[in-house]
């Protein structure tokens, strides 16, 4: 049974819309950022820069004030990059339901309709801003009573107003997968991928599974993620790792350099979502929809090695770079452009170069699209995969910013250009040892 | 200050909001005639101190006692300004 993606969908750093991100990252274009003021009010933090999601006004694109309470910002993300995608496949949606702002698919059988959708970390801003209202309310108010003209804790001890009733469903990683099939009214099967930067990408791959084995005609995929929060938890958490891209008196906007000598650690972002909508080649055909580009096969490994460091040798990534291919039912010489990791972090980027010369040889053209919005982590591998789909669309490559002095003899895309592109690996890793890859084809 | 027959249309236009109502509200339907459930109810306090109330500044053994719109409103009155 073939594969095919027929509509996309996408909320970065770089705004709100597949086809408006598509052609910043063409241009090269960038948002990044220094880190919020405020954060510094709580720590010190080694990296300094990142590159935010602009702000939304949900209620500007139809969503209401019950949803905006009960969803954390990832589901909300998530739904919208969905809301784009289906549009984009030109499935109606028709509003079954005010209360829960549902929507039914238009001519779609919803009970052989599924959802696959990955995150890293969930609602993770609920948590911690729910949490700290529970343990600093109360402070708050006894602080501000011994000091109740200037009251300049208040400040610092930043609080929601009130504690948030769905808190619980609000953060639990489940509830993203779950938000869109509530959202959509999708009653087949359901499932949420949490693999750190690799959800995405592995989300994909369940979802084109799960149309290969008869489970769905029709999937919602992607990937979703909100890494951010008021006191900068999200970031510091990788700052304190030493994971981020330190400008050293560099130009911030080339200090993320994938692929490239100087290279020091990874821009972050706090995230977005990358919705695409499978289906089987009949139930496209059904409803005349047209394929943006087929699926062709997935592979994951695992690396069993560390719950942070990738395996040096890249034995694993080498091994799911091979299974990807044989389950596509291609030859290594095939792929004509590996959409990489491309992290910037001075592990990754070798070890990835590395295999991806092992496995390809070094005509294989490469770029990291992390080197324009960042690294988007739980959402990566989705937004990835889009622009891998619309790349094979429009037989045209992003360049892969800032790479002066490459770590190795690969053909690295450094300038936007037309190339014939047949077949593409869109590939991520993530933290504990995840690899997984997908194979997308020209239609 | 919001006057008394602003704050009746804006308590009125939130609880239909909130439970997905496309009829007008009455300040005297109850909630149980409106067919509000709990998470209906959840949603619909914190909507209204998001909205009213600075945080804590409404007794949450006050919300228990709410019945229908015209409870919130008189709840809301009694708040102290800010």
């Amino acid at each position: 049974m073939r594969v095919y993606v027929t509509g996309v969908g996408m909320v970065s750093p770089l705004g709100i819309g597949a086809e408006h991100n598509w052609q910043r990252i063409l241009n090269g274009e960038t948002n990044i950022q220094a880190i919020p003021e405020h954060w510094h009010d709580y720590i010190d933090f080694i990296s300094k820069y990142y590159s935010p999601i602009p702000d939304i006004n949900f209620k500007d694109h139809s969503f209401t004030r019950n949803e905006i309470l009960q969803k954390d910002k990832v589901s909300l993300f998530s739904n919208l990059a969905s809301q784009e995608a289906f549009h984009d496949a030109g499935i109606e949606l028709e509003l079954i339901d005010k209360k829960t702002n549902q929507y039914s698919l238009v001519n779609i059988n919803n009970e052989k309709a599924g959802v696959s959708y990955g995150t890293g970390g969930g609602g993770a801003d609920s948590y911690i801003s729910n949490t700290a209202y529970q343990k600093l309310s109360r402070i708050k108010k006894q602080l501000a009573a011994l000091v109740p003209e200037s009251n300049p804790v208040d400040i610092k001890l930043r609080t929601p107003r009130n504690y948030n009733p769905f808190t619980l469903t609000r953060v639990l990683c489940h509830s993203v997968g779950a938000s869109n099939s509530l959202k959509f009214n999708i009653k087949g099967v359901v499932r949420t991928t949490a693999q750190a930067c690799s959800s995405g990408t592995t989300a994909i791959g369940v979802g084109y599974e799960m149309i290969k084995n008869g489970l769905s005609d029709i999937v919602l995929t992607g990937g979703a993620e909100n890494c951010d929060d008021d006191y900068g938890c999200g970031f510091y958490s990788f700052d304190v790792a030493k994971t981020l891209v330190v400008s050293d008196n560099q130009d911030p906007a080339v200090m993320n350099r994938p692929f490239d000598k100087k290279r020091n650690g990874f821009l972050f972002s706090p995230g977005g979502a990358g919705s695409l909508i499978l289906e089987s080649e009949a139930h496209m055909e059904n409803r005349a929809a047209t394929p943006i580009a087929e699926v062709l096969g997935f592979a994951e490994t695992f690396d069993a090695h560390s719950i942070m460091a990738p395996e040096p040798e890249g034995k694993q990534i080498e091994r799911m770079m091979t299974l990807a291919i044989r389950n596509a039912e291609l030859s290594e010489h095939e792929i004509d452009y590996i959409n990489a990791h491309g992290t910037s972090t001075i592990a990754n980027d070798q070890i990835e170069a590395d295999a991806i010369i092992r496995v390809f040889g070094n005509d294989v053209a490469v770029n990291s699209t992390k080197s324009i919005i960042g690294h988007t982590t739980g959402a990566s591998g989705a937004i990835e995969a889009i622009v891998s789909a619309l790349s094979i669309r429009d037989q045209e490559l992003h360049p892969s910013l800032n790479l002066e002095n490459p770590i190795a003899d690969l053909d690295f895309v450094t300038e936007r250009r037309n190339q014939k592109i047949d077949h593409v690996l869109s590939h991520s890793f993530a933290f504990g040892g995840h690899n997984s890859g997908i194979i997308l084809g020209k239609v | 200050m919001l006057d008394s027959v602003t704050l009746e249309h804006q308590i009125c236009d939130i609880v239909a909001e909130c439970l997905g109502l496309d009829q007008s509200v009455s300040p005297l339907q109850t909630f149980k005639e409106l067919g509000a459930d709990s998470i209906d109810m959840a949603t619909l306090i914190v909507t209204l101190q998001d909205e009213y109330a600075e945080h804590d500044s409404i007794d949450e053994s006050l919300l228990a006692e709410i019945k229908t719109p015209a409870d919130i409103i008189q709840l809301i009155n009694a708040l102290p300004a800010t």
